[in-house]
Protein backbone atom coordinates (compact mmCIF):
# COMPACT_ATOMS: atom_id res chain seq x y z
CA UNK A 1 0.00 0.00 0.00
CA UNK A 2 1.15 3.50 0.06
CA UNK A 3 -0.72 6.78 -0.12
CA UNK A 4 -2.55 7.90 -3.46
CA UNK A 5 0.16 11.08 -3.53
CA UNK A 6 2.48 9.50 -6.18
CA UNK A 7 -0.43 7.46 -7.91
CA UNK A 8 0.37 9.75 -11.21
CA UNK A 9 3.81 9.62 -10.91
CA UNK A 10 3.93 6.37 -10.79
CA UNK A 11 2.35 5.51 -13.84
CA UNK A 12 4.95 8.10 -15.27
CA UNK A 13 7.62 5.84 -13.33
CA UNK A 14 6.28 2.11 -15.09
CA UNK A 15 6.29 4.06 -18.29
CA UNK A 16 9.59 4.76 -18.13
CA UNK A 17 10.62 1.47 -17.11
CA UNK A 18 8.57 -0.22 -19.49
CA UNK A 19 9.91 1.72 -22.55
CA UNK A 20 13.89 1.55 -21.42
CA UNK A 21 13.48 -1.88 -20.22
CA UNK A 22 11.00 -3.46 -22.63
CA UNK A 23 13.32 -5.83 -24.76
CA UNK A 24 14.41 -7.30 -21.27
CA UNK A 25 11.05 -8.04 -19.98
CA UNK A 26 10.33 -9.83 -23.40
CA UNK A 27 13.30 -11.54 -23.41
CA UNK A 28 13.07 -13.07 -20.00
CA UNK A 29 8.63 -13.35 -20.43
CA UNK A 30 9.55 -15.44 -23.71
CA UNK A 31 11.63 -17.71 -21.89
CA UNK A 32 9.23 -18.37 -19.01
CA UNK A 33 6.14 -18.58 -21.14
CA UNK A 34 7.69 -20.60 -23.47
CA UNK A 35 7.10 -19.07 -26.82
CA UNK A 36 6.75 -15.50 -28.38
CA UNK A 37 3.21 -14.80 -28.23
CA UNK A 38 2.77 -15.50 -24.72
CA UNK A 39 5.61 -13.81 -23.65
CA UNK A 40 4.58 -10.43 -25.34
CA UNK A 41 1.40 -10.72 -23.89
CA UNK A 42 2.71 -11.86 -20.70
CA UNK A 43 4.78 -8.29 -20.88
CA UNK A 44 1.65 -6.05 -21.56
CA UNK A 45 -0.19 -7.84 -18.73
CA UNK A 46 2.59 -7.91 -16.31
CA UNK A 47 2.77 -3.96 -16.87
CA UNK A 48 -1.21 -4.15 -16.83
CA UNK A 49 -1.57 -5.67 -13.34
CA UNK A 50 1.34 -3.42 -12.19
CA UNK A 51 -0.92 -0.16 -13.32
CA UNK A 52 -3.72 -1.88 -11.67
CA UNK A 53 -2.19 -2.44 -8.41
CA UNK A 54 0.65 0.59 -8.23
CA UNK A 55 -0.98 1.14 -4.87
CA UNK A 56 0.59 -1.78 -3.60
CA UNK A 57 4.57 -0.88 -3.33
CA UNK A 58 5.94 1.93 -1.66
CA UNK A 59 7.81 4.69 -2.93
CA UNK A 60 10.96 4.11 -1.05
CA UNK A 61 11.15 0.06 -2.39
CA UNK A 62 12.58 -0.56 -5.46
CA UNK A 63 9.64 0.09 -8.26
CA UNK A 64 11.78 -2.23 -10.83
CA UNK A 65 12.13 -5.11 -8.81
CA UNK A 66 8.18 -4.92 -8.04
CA UNK A 67 7.59 -4.51 -11.63
CA UNK A 68 9.94 -7.76 -12.44
CA UNK A 69 7.51 -9.72 -10.26
CA UNK A 70 4.56 -8.78 -12.00
CA UNK A 71 5.56 -9.68 -15.56
CA UNK A 72 7.65 -13.21 -13.99
CA UNK A 73 4.18 -13.74 -12.53
CA UNK A 74 2.02 -13.07 -15.59
CA UNK A 75 4.57 -15.11 -17.70
CA UNK A 76 4.03 -17.56 -15.25
CA UNK A 77 0.78 -17.84 -15.46
CA UNK A 78 0.81 -17.55 -18.97
CA UNK A 79 3.23 -20.88 -19.65
CA UNK A 80 1.62 -24.35 -20.16
CA UNK A 81 0.65 -26.42 -17.19
CA UNK A 82 2.82 -29.00 -17.37
CA UNK A 83 6.55 -29.01 -15.53
CA UNK A 84 8.86 -31.60 -15.27
CA UNK A 85 10.46 -31.72 -12.32
CA UNK A 86 15.05 -32.22 -12.28
CA UNK A 87 15.63 -36.01 -12.07
CA UNK A 88 13.51 -36.99 -14.93
CA UNK A 89 14.45 -37.75 -18.20
CA UNK A 90 15.95 -34.90 -20.21
CA UNK A 91 15.41 -34.66 -23.68
CA UNK A 92 17.62 -36.05 -26.21
CA UNK A 93 20.50 -33.11 -27.42
CA UNK A 94 22.18 -34.31 -30.89
CA UNK A 95 25.47 -34.50 -31.29
CA UNK A 96 25.55 -31.64 -34.36
CA UNK A 97 23.53 -29.67 -32.31
CA UNK A 98 25.61 -30.35 -28.90
CA UNK A 99 25.20 -26.42 -27.20
CA UNK A 100 23.49 -24.95 -29.77
CA UNK A 101 20.65 -23.26 -28.94
CA UNK A 102 17.94 -25.76 -29.09
CA UNK A 103 19.77 -28.28 -26.70
CA UNK A 104 20.62 -25.03 -24.04
CA UNK A 105 17.12 -24.27 -24.07
CA UNK A 106 16.02 -28.10 -23.86
CA UNK A 107 18.18 -28.47 -20.89
CA UNK A 108 16.78 -25.03 -19.08
CA UNK A 109 13.40 -26.31 -19.76
CA UNK A 110 13.39 -29.25 -17.16
CA UNK A 111 15.01 -27.54 -14.64
CA UNK A 112 12.41 -27.17 -11.93
CA UNK A 113 10.78 -23.87 -12.23
CA UNK A 114 12.74 -21.77 -9.32
CA UNK A 115 15.89 -22.47 -11.35
CA UNK A 116 14.61 -21.73 -14.80
CA UNK A 117 13.29 -18.34 -13.00
CA UNK A 118 16.59 -17.68 -11.51
CA UNK A 119 18.93 -18.33 -14.58
CA UNK A 120 16.64 -16.25 -16.60
CA UNK A 121 16.52 -13.53 -14.09
CA UNK A 122 20.05 -13.47 -13.98
CA UNK A 123 21.53 -14.00 -17.27
CA UNK A 124 17.96 -12.66 -19.24
CA UNK A 125 17.74 -10.27 -17.44
CA UNK A 126 21.00 -9.39 -15.45
CA UNK A 127 19.32 -8.88 -12.11
CA UNK A 128 21.96 -8.80 -9.11
CA UNK A 129 21.13 -11.31 -6.21
CA UNK A 130 19.38 -8.79 -4.48
CA UNK A 131 16.76 -7.94 -7.32
CA UNK A 132 16.10 -11.50 -7.80
CA UNK A 133 15.61 -12.30 -4.21
CA UNK A 134 13.21 -9.40 -4.20
CA UNK A 135 11.13 -10.71 -7.21
CA UNK A 136 10.54 -14.05 -6.28
CA UNK A 137 9.96 -13.21 -2.94
CA UNK A 138 12.87 -15.54 -1.40
CA UNK A 139 15.75 -15.34 0.80
CA UNK A 140 19.06 -13.51 -0.56
CA UNK A 141 20.65 -17.11 -0.04
CA UNK A 142 18.14 -18.92 -1.53
CA UNK A 143 19.08 -17.01 -4.81
CA UNK A 144 23.05 -17.67 -4.58
CA UNK A 145 21.95 -21.57 -3.64
CA UNK A 146 19.36 -22.62 -6.40
CA UNK A 147 21.49 -20.59 -9.03
CA UNK A 148 24.38 -23.08 -8.08
CA UNK A 149 22.46 -26.50 -8.11
CA UNK A 150 21.04 -24.81 -11.74
CA UNK A 151 24.85 -24.31 -13.09
CA UNK A 152 25.43 -27.71 -11.65
CA UNK A 153 22.85 -29.37 -13.22
CA UNK A 154 23.48 -27.77 -16.92
CA UNK A 155 27.24 -28.12 -16.54
CA UNK A 156 27.12 -31.92 -15.77
CA UNK A 157 24.39 -32.26 -18.85
CA UNK A 158 26.75 -30.04 -21.28
CA UNK A 159 29.35 -31.77 -20.57
CA UNK A 160 27.48 -35.02 -20.86
CA UNK A 161 26.59 -33.82 -24.69
CA UNK A 162 29.17 -36.23 -27.07
CA UNK A 163 31.81 -33.83 -28.12
CA UNK B 1 26.68 -10.04 -1.40
CA UNK B 2 29.21 -10.93 -4.05
CA UNK B 3 27.91 -12.30 -7.57
CA UNK B 4 29.56 -15.47 -8.17
CA UNK B 5 28.69 -16.43 -11.87
CA UNK B 6 29.73 -19.78 -13.01
CA UNK B 7 31.85 -18.52 -16.38
CA UNK B 8 31.69 -21.60 -18.13
CA UNK B 9 27.61 -21.62 -17.85
CA UNK B 10 27.53 -17.79 -17.76
CA UNK B 11 29.50 -17.93 -21.55
CA UNK B 12 26.37 -20.70 -22.80
CA UNK B 13 23.50 -18.81 -21.37
CA UNK B 14 24.43 -15.64 -22.76
CA UNK B 15 25.90 -16.71 -26.15
CA UNK B 16 22.02 -18.13 -26.20
CA UNK B 17 20.55 -15.36 -25.12
CA UNK B 18 17.11 -15.28 -27.00
CA UNK B 19 17.36 -13.02 -30.37
CA UNK B 20 15.71 -9.48 -29.80
CA UNK B 21 12.39 -9.42 -31.51
CA UNK B 22 11.32 -6.46 -33.21
CA UNK B 23 8.40 -5.35 -31.82
CA UNK B 24 7.89 -2.30 -30.63
CA UNK B 25 6.61 -1.48 -27.16
CA UNK B 26 3.54 -0.58 -27.23
CA UNK B 27 2.27 1.79 -23.35
CA UNK B 28 -1.34 2.48 -24.77
CA UNK B 29 -1.78 -1.51 -25.19
CA UNK B 30 -0.98 -1.97 -21.53
CA UNK B 31 -2.80 1.39 -20.30
CA UNK B 32 -6.21 0.25 -22.42
CA UNK B 33 -5.49 -3.37 -20.72
CA UNK B 34 -5.04 -1.57 -16.96
CA UNK B 35 -8.36 0.32 -17.92
CA UNK B 36 -6.45 3.24 -17.64
CA UNK B 37 -7.45 6.05 -20.55
CA UNK B 38 -4.00 7.95 -22.48
CA UNK B 39 -5.10 11.52 -20.97
CA UNK B 40 -5.67 13.92 -23.90
CA UNK B 41 -3.90 11.53 -26.02
CA UNK B 42 -6.90 10.03 -26.85
CA UNK B 43 -9.19 11.07 -30.13
CA UNK B 44 -12.07 12.63 -27.80
CA UNK B 45 -13.89 14.97 -29.69
CA UNK B 46 -14.90 17.93 -28.23
CA UNK B 47 -18.26 16.74 -27.46
CA UNK B 48 -17.48 13.31 -26.01
CA UNK B 49 -14.65 15.37 -23.80
CA UNK B 50 -17.68 17.42 -22.38
CA UNK B 51 -19.90 14.94 -22.02
CA UNK B 52 -16.57 12.79 -19.87
CA UNK B 53 -16.56 16.06 -17.92
CA UNK B 54 -19.98 16.39 -17.06
CA UNK B 55 -20.01 12.94 -15.93
CA UNK B 56 -17.21 13.05 -13.99
CA UNK B 57 -18.29 16.23 -12.06
CA UNK B 58 -21.84 14.65 -11.53
CA UNK B 59 -19.87 11.36 -9.92
CA UNK B 60 -17.64 13.56 -7.97
CA UNK B 61 -20.61 15.63 -6.51
CA UNK B 62 -22.71 12.46 -5.86
CA UNK B 63 -19.49 10.83 -4.51
CA UNK B 64 -18.83 13.96 -2.11
CA UNK B 65 -22.66 13.94 -0.85
CA UNK B 66 -22.31 10.42 -0.03
CA UNK B 67 -19.58 10.68 2.27
CA UNK B 68 -20.10 13.55 3.55
CA UNK B 69 -22.66 12.90 6.48
CA UNK B 70 -21.13 9.83 7.96
CA UNK B 71 -17.31 9.67 6.56
CA UNK B 72 -16.20 13.15 7.93
CA UNK B 73 -12.47 11.04 7.96
CA UNK B 74 -9.40 13.21 7.25
CA UNK B 75 -8.69 11.08 4.35
CA UNK B 76 -11.61 11.44 2.72
CA UNK B 77 -11.42 14.82 2.73
CA UNK B 78 -10.57 17.11 -0.43
CA UNK B 79 -6.78 17.82 -0.61
CA UNK B 80 -3.98 16.25 -1.60
CA UNK B 81 -4.13 12.90 0.25
CA UNK B 82 -7.71 12.13 -0.57
CA UNK B 83 -8.50 8.69 -0.51
CA UNK B 84 -10.03 6.83 -3.30
CA UNK B 85 -14.13 6.74 -2.24
CA UNK B 86 -15.80 4.27 0.02
CA UNK B 87 -17.98 1.52 -1.67
CA UNK B 88 -18.81 0.89 1.80
CA UNK B 89 -18.89 2.67 5.06
CA UNK B 90 -15.53 3.35 7.10
CA UNK B 91 -15.59 0.83 9.68
CA UNK B 92 -13.15 0.56 12.70
CA UNK B 93 -11.11 -2.44 13.20
CA UNK B 94 -9.42 -2.12 16.16
CA UNK B 95 -7.71 0.95 18.86
CA UNK B 96 -5.10 0.86 20.82
CA UNK B 97 -2.15 3.28 22.25
CA UNK B 98 1.84 3.24 21.21
CA UNK B 99 3.97 4.97 23.91
CA UNK B 100 0.80 6.88 25.68
CA UNK B 101 -0.61 8.02 22.20
CA UNK B 102 -4.23 6.70 21.73
CA UNK B 103 -4.52 5.20 17.59
CA UNK B 104 -8.00 4.20 15.61
CA UNK B 105 -7.86 1.80 12.78
CA UNK B 106 -9.73 1.74 10.24
CA UNK B 107 -10.93 0.22 6.87
CA UNK B 108 -13.26 0.40 3.87
CA UNK B 109 -13.49 -0.90 0.80
CA UNK B 110 -13.42 0.83 -2.83
CA UNK B 111 -13.47 0.03 -6.29
CA UNK B 112 -10.30 1.06 -8.43
CA UNK B 113 -10.92 -0.05 -12.00
CA UNK B 114 -11.44 -2.69 -12.40
CA UNK B 115 -10.42 -4.52 -9.44
CA UNK B 116 -11.94 -4.14 -5.76
CA UNK B 117 -9.38 -2.45 -3.54
CA UNK B 118 -9.16 -1.89 0.55
CA UNK B 119 -8.14 0.75 1.91
CA UNK B 120 -6.47 0.90 5.69
CA UNK B 121 -6.09 4.12 8.02
CA UNK B 122 -4.27 4.72 10.94
CA UNK B 123 -5.85 7.88 13.31
CA UNK B 124 -3.92 9.20 16.43
CA UNK B 125 -6.86 9.69 18.89
CA UNK B 126 -6.01 12.82 20.74
CA UNK B 127 -3.20 14.68 18.54
CA UNK B 128 -5.00 18.07 16.90
CA UNK B 129 -3.00 18.16 13.79
CA UNK B 130 -3.01 14.29 13.17
CA UNK B 131 0.44 13.82 12.96
CA UNK B 132 1.48 10.43 13.02
CA UNK B 133 -1.35 9.73 10.81
CA UNK B 134 -1.19 7.21 7.74
CA UNK B 135 -3.17 6.21 5.07
CA UNK B 136 -3.13 3.17 2.07
CA UNK B 137 -4.64 1.18 -0.09
CA UNK B 138 -3.84 -2.09 -1.97
CA UNK B 139 -5.51 -5.44 -3.51
CA UNK B 140 -7.54 -7.23 -1.16
CA UNK B 141 -4.99 -10.04 0.12
CA UNK B 142 -5.64 -13.27 -0.55
CA UNK B 143 -3.73 -16.18 -0.18
CA UNK B 144 -1.51 -17.32 -3.48
CA UNK B 145 0.13 -20.28 -4.54
CA UNK B 146 3.24 -18.00 -5.07
CA UNK B 147 2.72 -16.14 -1.31
CA UNK B 148 4.79 -12.83 -2.87
CA UNK B 149 3.54 -9.85 -3.22
CA UNK B 150 -0.08 -11.43 -1.81
CA UNK B 151 -0.30 -7.92 0.14
CA UNK B 152 -0.03 -4.49 0.72
CA UNK B 153 1.71 -2.60 3.53
CA UNK B 154 1.95 1.20 4.74
CA UNK B 155 4.74 2.47 7.04
CA UNK B 156 3.71 5.47 9.46
CA UNK B 157 5.23 8.31 10.23
CA UNK B 158 7.91 8.82 12.40
CA UNK B 159 8.97 12.13 14.28
CA UNK B 160 5.72 12.74 15.80
CA UNK B 161 5.50 10.83 18.90
CA UNK B 162 4.05 8.12 17.44
CA UNK B 163 6.90 5.08 16.93
CA UNK B 164 7.00 4.06 13.19
CA UNK B 165 4.76 1.59 12.50
CA UNK B 166 3.69 -0.39 10.04
CA UNK B 167 -0.14 -1.20 8.26
CA UNK B 168 -1.18 -3.87 6.20
CA UNK B 169 -3.79 -6.24 5.24
CA UNK B 170 -3.18 -9.79 5.16
CA UNK B 171 -5.27 -12.82 4.29
CA UNK B 172 -7.91 -13.84 6.44
CA UNK B 173 -5.75 -17.11 7.28
CA UNK B 174 -2.87 -15.09 8.87
CA UNK B 175 -3.85 -15.02 12.55
CA UNK B 176 0.13 -13.51 13.10
CA UNK B 177 2.62 -11.77 11.41
CA UNK B 178 6.53 -12.03 11.44
CA UNK B 179 8.21 -8.60 10.59
CA UNK B 180 12.18 -9.70 9.81
CA UNK B 181 14.37 -6.30 9.91
CA UNK B 182 17.62 -6.12 7.93
CA UNK B 183 19.73 -6.28 11.46
CA UNK B 184 18.25 -9.79 11.45
CA UNK B 185 15.88 -8.79 14.24
CA UNK B 186 12.18 -10.05 14.10
CA UNK B 187 8.92 -8.75 15.85
CA UNK B 188 6.16 -10.87 16.06
CA UNK B 189 2.87 -9.46 16.15
CA UNK B 190 -1.08 -10.38 16.32
CA UNK B 191 -3.44 -9.42 13.31
CA UNK B 192 -7.30 -7.85 13.77
CA UNK B 193 -9.95 -9.49 12.38
CA UNK B 194 -11.91 -7.42 10.15
CA UNK B 195 -15.41 -6.21 11.38
CA UNK B 196 -18.13 -8.11 9.50
CA UNK B 197 -19.62 -4.90 8.04
CA UNK B 198 -16.54 -4.74 6.00
CA UNK B 199 -17.91 -8.45 3.91
CA UNK B 200 -14.25 -9.53 3.71
CA UNK B 201 -12.60 -12.34 4.93
CA UNK B 202 -9.22 -10.73 5.66
CA UNK B 203 -7.20 -9.40 8.40
CA UNK B 204 -4.89 -6.78 9.64
CA UNK B 205 -1.98 -5.23 11.08
CA UNK B 206 -0.89 -2.41 12.74
CA UNK B 207 2.29 -2.93 14.36
CA UNK B 208 4.69 -0.60 16.06
CA UNK B 209 8.59 -0.50 15.19
CA UNK B 210 11.51 0.01 17.03
CA UNK B 211 13.91 3.19 16.63
CA UNK B 212 14.21 3.52 13.04
CA UNK B 213 14.45 -0.14 11.30
CA UNK B 214 15.28 -0.94 8.23
CA UNK B 215 12.07 -3.48 6.64
CA UNK B 216 13.54 -6.54 5.32
CA UNK B 217 10.47 -9.21 5.31
CA UNK B 218 6.65 -9.24 6.13
CA UNK B 219 5.85 -12.49 6.70
CA UNK B 220 1.94 -13.39 7.45
CA UNK B 221 0.94 -16.91 9.34
CA UNK B 222 -1.72 -18.56 10.18
CA UNK B 223 -2.30 -20.06 13.66
CA UNK B 224 -0.30 -23.33 13.07
CA UNK B 225 2.57 -20.66 12.34
CA UNK B 226 3.10 -22.06 8.35
CA UNK B 227 3.50 -19.50 5.71
CA UNK B 228 0.24 -17.70 4.26
CA UNK B 229 1.59 -14.69 2.41
CA UNK B 230 4.74 -12.56 1.93
CA UNK B 231 6.03 -9.57 0.88
CA UNK B 232 9.53 -8.11 0.68
CA UNK B 233 10.43 -4.63 1.79
CA UNK B 234 13.68 -3.64 0.41
CA UNK B 235 13.80 -0.01 1.75
CA UNK B 236 16.90 1.29 0.04
CA UNK B 237 19.60 2.02 2.40
CA UNK B 238 19.20 4.82 5.19
CA UNK B 239 15.24 5.03 4.28
CA UNK B 240 13.44 4.99 7.54
CA UNK B 241 10.08 3.52 7.69
CA UNK B 242 7.80 6.39 7.62
CA UNK B 243 9.76 8.51 5.52
CA UNK B 244 6.98 9.15 2.70
CA UNK B 245 8.53 9.36 -0.73
CA UNK B 246 10.69 12.03 -1.06
CA UNK B 247 11.37 12.13 1.96
CA UNK B 248 8.71 14.53 3.20
CA UNK B 249 6.42 13.88 6.02
CA UNK B 250 2.79 13.95 5.49
CA UNK B 251 1.57 17.80 6.44
CA UNK B 252 -0.56 18.69 9.34
CA UNK B 253 -4.14 18.52 9.40
CA UNK B 254 -6.90 19.64 11.88
CA UNK B 255 -9.28 17.55 13.26
CA UNK B 256 -10.00 13.80 11.89
CA UNK B 257 -13.44 13.65 11.90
Amino acid sequence: MSNRVSVAASVNKLEQLYRSGFHRYLRVAEAIAGNPDSGLDAVQEGFARAIRHRSDFRGDAQVSTWVWACVVNAARAARPQRESPIGEELPEVGTEESQSLSSVRNLIAVLPERQRLVLFLRYYADLDYRSIAGVLGVELGTVGATLNKAHATLRQQLEEVPK
Amino acid sequence: MTIQDDPFISEILTSHVPERREIAPDWANVLRRAGVREPWRLELSRRRLLIALAAILVAVLASALAVSAENDWWFLRDGPFKGPAPTGEVVVVATGAWEGHDWTLTAYRTHFNPEEEVCLALTPSESPDLRGRDFGCGMIPVPSEWKSFAFGFTTGPKGSGFPPYVLASVPGEATNVRIELTDGKTIEAKTFAAPAELGLQIRFLAAPLPGCPNLERIVALDDQNDLVAQSSVLHQPGTCPGEHPGGEPLPPVTGHR
